[in-house]
């Protein structure tokens, strides 16, 4: 989880005599100060909104139609999280026969497989081999409307 | 008193392994990766190793087996392999609180809980396969040589080992000398005149006896191959002795032109990596080279400048490389490729201005820091100093250079959904 300090944005630190201490970002009076001068807070950056793990979340592309069910489309971007435990109906990036595809995970107690979310796509299912494994777990989608 | 744990990370076959990450079509297939310019071998699949094909052999060596045993070949991505790099160390740091990044893929780092070391290693190893998705293989010892043994013969098991003293003194009588890290070619000949092969040879020579003939650096090496805790992990190391930019041009040149684009390239490289070690030289020095094969083996050299005050500013150090480029140029001869090495390397704080240069050269300290800033936001080299040269003839374009998949929207990783 993010940690956002409540009451004080630090915008910096200063060294004082080797103690550490928060530098804020106020100016010295001059004239009626601007109200809330002393609460300065970042812009929103979608990365706080889209990635929980940046050491583990890559981006891939969607190339096809099979996981329209499921709301993700040809020529989508999907956050990828790698650190994110895939679960039964996870959405997953899986490597199939040497080729990356998104699928949505079934996992029961006799079998795994990955599924399309369209008609007409046959089931993948996941042996003992290592030639279809999950790759990672999509945690959200991107898309640009113009 | 505590005995410590020192560690070492280091990533299996790092520059293949990134590149089958995004390719896991190439999961058990030979894959090799090319220096910049496709030159020579940088890193090698195990499928490559098993087939013989040494690391730093030159690319057109291998040309004929590459093709016959149908091996992938990459050409260096080093954009890709930095940030893969960056996440792995970023997870080890997580893990460890002393860590010290030793290069691209490895690090030392200390154990200060000695209790289940081997199950912790297994953590981190498996951590970084799962969230980063490549290979590591992490060795414990007491010393960072006995590190660096540990770690090799993790690779040959199960990616995790912690040397134990019962089993080093065997061990040590099968290892060779010259196999040892910090062992360079000039100390292993040293050794070999000295009838000292095997670690084992050198570990049961006296103490005395080994500093009086190695000095201080084989005294060292004799305490941490016995596991006392020397070179210290996290220490700031020294500051590099030298700095060299050089590469092979795309195909050998007569023209003055293109070698000197090619030079003011390296030049601004050395000071750039002058700049950002916040330190400066005092020694220019280029090398000119011809083919190594044919007639012209005997051309080109290399010549130095001792300069009147240390510096980093690349206006100085191209005018410099410049200079000694005339003297060793001559026109009609083949060359092969240009480089630009400075030495005398100190910190900014402790340089010296000249006592006999009175006007001092003027200041260029917040043109470069605003240059390299500029360079770095655009993540390619925007405001050249010195180029001659619209297009960089001398860079061959390389071949295979896969995507970069993780820093380059229009690059990302294509996956299928059908």
């Amino acid at each position: 989880m993010k940690v956002t300090d409540s009451n004080v944005t630090k915008v910096n630190k200063a060294e004082v005599d080797g103690v550490e201490a928060p530098l804020y970002d106020v100016q010295p009076a001059a004239g009626f100060p601007t109200p809330g001068d002393d609460v300065v807070e970042r812009p929103l950056n979608l990365n706080d909104l889209m990635i929980d793990n940046e050491t583990a979340t890559f981006f891939v592309r969607v190339s096809g139609d099979s996981m329209e069910g499921k709301r993700i489309f040809d020529g989508d971007v999907l956050v990828v999280d790698r650190s994110v435990p895939a679960e039964h109906l996870s959405i997953v990036v899986a490597a199939v026969y040497g080729e990356l595809v998104v699928k949505q995970l079934y996992k029961t107690s006799s079998q795994s497989k990955l599924v399309s979310a369209k008609e007409g796509y046959a089931p993948i299912p996941i042996g003992d081999a290592d030639d279809v494994h999950v790759w990672g777990v999509v945690t959200g989608t991107l898309r640009r409307l113009v | 008193m505590k005995k410590v744990s020192v560690g070492l990370v280091d990533c299996n076959n790092f520059f293949v392994s990134c590149e089958r990450l995004f390719r896991p079509d190439l999961l058990n297939h030979p894959t090799l990766v090319l220096s910049s310019n496709d030159g020579c071998v940088v890193a090698r699949s195990q499928e490559v190793k098993d087939i013989g094909i040494p690391m730093g052999v030159p690319y057109f060596k291998i040309k004929d087996i590459i093709k016959d045993k149908g091996i992938q070949t990459f050409s260096g991505n080093l954009t890709l392999y930095r940030d893969i790099s960056r996440r792995v160390f970023d997870i080890v740091r997580d893990e460890f609180s002393v860590v010290e990044q030793y290069s691209v893929d490895e690090a030392f780092f200390l154990i200060e809980n000695n209790n289940e070391t081997l199950s912790s290693l297994k953590n981190v190893r498996d951590r970084v396969l799962r969230e980063v998705g490549v290979p590591v293989s992490l060795g414990v010892a007491s010393s960072k040589t006995l590190a660096k043994i540990s770690t090799d013969l993790a690779k040959k098991a199960s990616g995790v080992n912690v040397l134990q003293e019962s089993g080093w003194v065997a061990l040590s009588e099968d290892l060779q000398l010259s196999t040892v890290w910090g062992v360079g070619r000039q100390l292993a000949q040293k050794f070999a005149q000295d009838d000292l092969k095997s670690v084992a040879d050198f570990c049961n020579t006296d103490k005395a006896i080994i500093q009086q003939i190695y000095g201080v650096v084989g005294a060292r090496l004799h305490a941490e191959l016995l596991g006392e805790y020397i070179h210290q992990v996290g220490s700031k190391r020294p500051l590099q002795k030298s700095l060299m930019s050089t590469r092979s041009f795309s195909k050998s040149t007569e023209n003055k032109d293109i070698i000197l684009d090619a030079l003011a390239h390296h030049a601004r490289s050395v000071a750039l990596d002058l700049r950002a070690m916040n330190a400066k030289s005092a020694v220019v020095r280029v090398s000119l080279k011809t083919s190594r094969h044919g007639d012209f083996f005997l051309r080109g050299g290399t010549k130095e400048l001792v300069l009147q005050h240390s510096t980093n500013d690349t206006f100085e150090i191209i005018k410099a490389a410049e200079t000694l480029f005339i003297e060793l140029y001559e026109s009609e001869v083949p060359y092969q490729s240009v480089g630009v090495i400075v030495s005398g390397i100190q910190s900014t704080d402790l340089t010296q201005n000249s006592l006999f240069l009175k006007d001092l050269p003027n200041d260029n300290d917040p043109l470069f820091a605003a240059l390299d800033k500029l360079n770095k936001n655009a993540d390619r080299e925007l405001v050249q100093v010195g180029s001659r040269l619209k297009q960089p003839l001398w860079q061959s374009k390389s071949a295979a250079r896969s995507n970069s998949y993780t820093t380059q929207w229009s690059e990302v990783p294509v996956v299928t959904a059908s």
